[in-house]
């Protein structure tokens, strides 16, 4: 099984995750009750989500995500 | 403040008040998320001193990578709503009427409002130590009209804000020909 599969659950949670911000946002800028502070609010989330997906990048594209992950029953190492 | 967008103002209608929660109820959700995002590096610290080897392999890095990357956006995204919840909950007292707008997590938004006529009785509730220190406390204001109360949740300065309203209360009844309570 190649380790590229833990991928798929990364993405479904991305997914989930977008969906979630933009309700979120779409509040913070529908229903805002001041001149600048929704604004700020806006960017400060978006800063923050930007950062934590470019760390994330950072580490996971010097992964090999070819490697196999191996079973204890067929033999195969884990290498974990 | 543009307040325009969330109620409609009557022409001698002018905002005496526009309430949140107090700013301490916000930094219990920054400390929390402060310890949240401490937390895995506190366990990092502590597995490498167990296995320096253990988080290194090439396949528990990964799943660490990518489980740290989830555990990250969610807390975030948490925290985000948290700080929401508090942006948009807001009650406005204005010299003709009082608004509660509340926001309960993401999917569910009440807006009510009383006429200030119509106030009965305003109390005050400061509870707790920390309530004490900080001031502030719940409003509670029972209407004529209505069995249930409005209530002002965890407001700075709850025994000012009671006075402010019965005195306003006590003009506006003088332009609705009502006997004062």
């Amino acid at each position: 099984m190649p380790l590229w599969i833990l991928l798929f659950p990364y993405a479904l949670f991305l997914l989930v995750f977008g969906v979630f911000s933009l309700i979120d946002l779409y509040h913070a800028i529908r229903f805002r009750s001041g001149g600048f502070s929704a604004f700020l609010l806006t960017v400060f989330y978006l800063a923050g989500t930007a950062s934590i997906l470019y760390l994330s990048y950072l580490m996971l594209s010097t992964l090999d995500w070819n490697t196999t992950i191996g079973s204890p029953i067929t033999g195969h190492p884990l290498g974990l | 403040m543009h307040l325009g967008h969330l109620f409609k103002q009557k022409g001698y209608e002018h905002v005496v008040f526009v309430l949140r929660r107090h700013p301490f109820i916000l930094l219990k959700s920054v400390i929390l998320f402060v310890v949240l995002a401490l937390l895995p590096a506190g366990v990092i610290f502590l597995l490498q001193h167990v296995n320096p080897n253990v988080l290194l392999g090439s396949i528990s890095f990964p799943i660490v990578a990518v489980a740290g990357s989830i555990y990250y956006l969610a807390i975030w995204l948490f925290f985000f709503t948290a700080v929401l919840d508090y942006y948009l909950d807001l009650w406005i007292v204005t010299n003709d009427r009082i608004l509660s707008i509340d926001q309960e997590g993401l999917f569910s938004r009440t807006i009510s409002e009383v006429d200030l006529w119509r106030v009965q009785d305003v109390t005050s509730e400061v509870k707790g130590a920390v309530s004490t220190i900080f001031n502030y406390g719940n409003v509670y204001i029972q209407t004529a009209a209505e069995k249930e109360r409005f209530v002002f949740e965890q407001v700075h300065n709850p025994n000012f804000i009671r006075q402010r309203i019965i005195e306003l209360a006590e003009e506006d009844r003088k332009y609705h020909k009502v006997p004062a309570v």
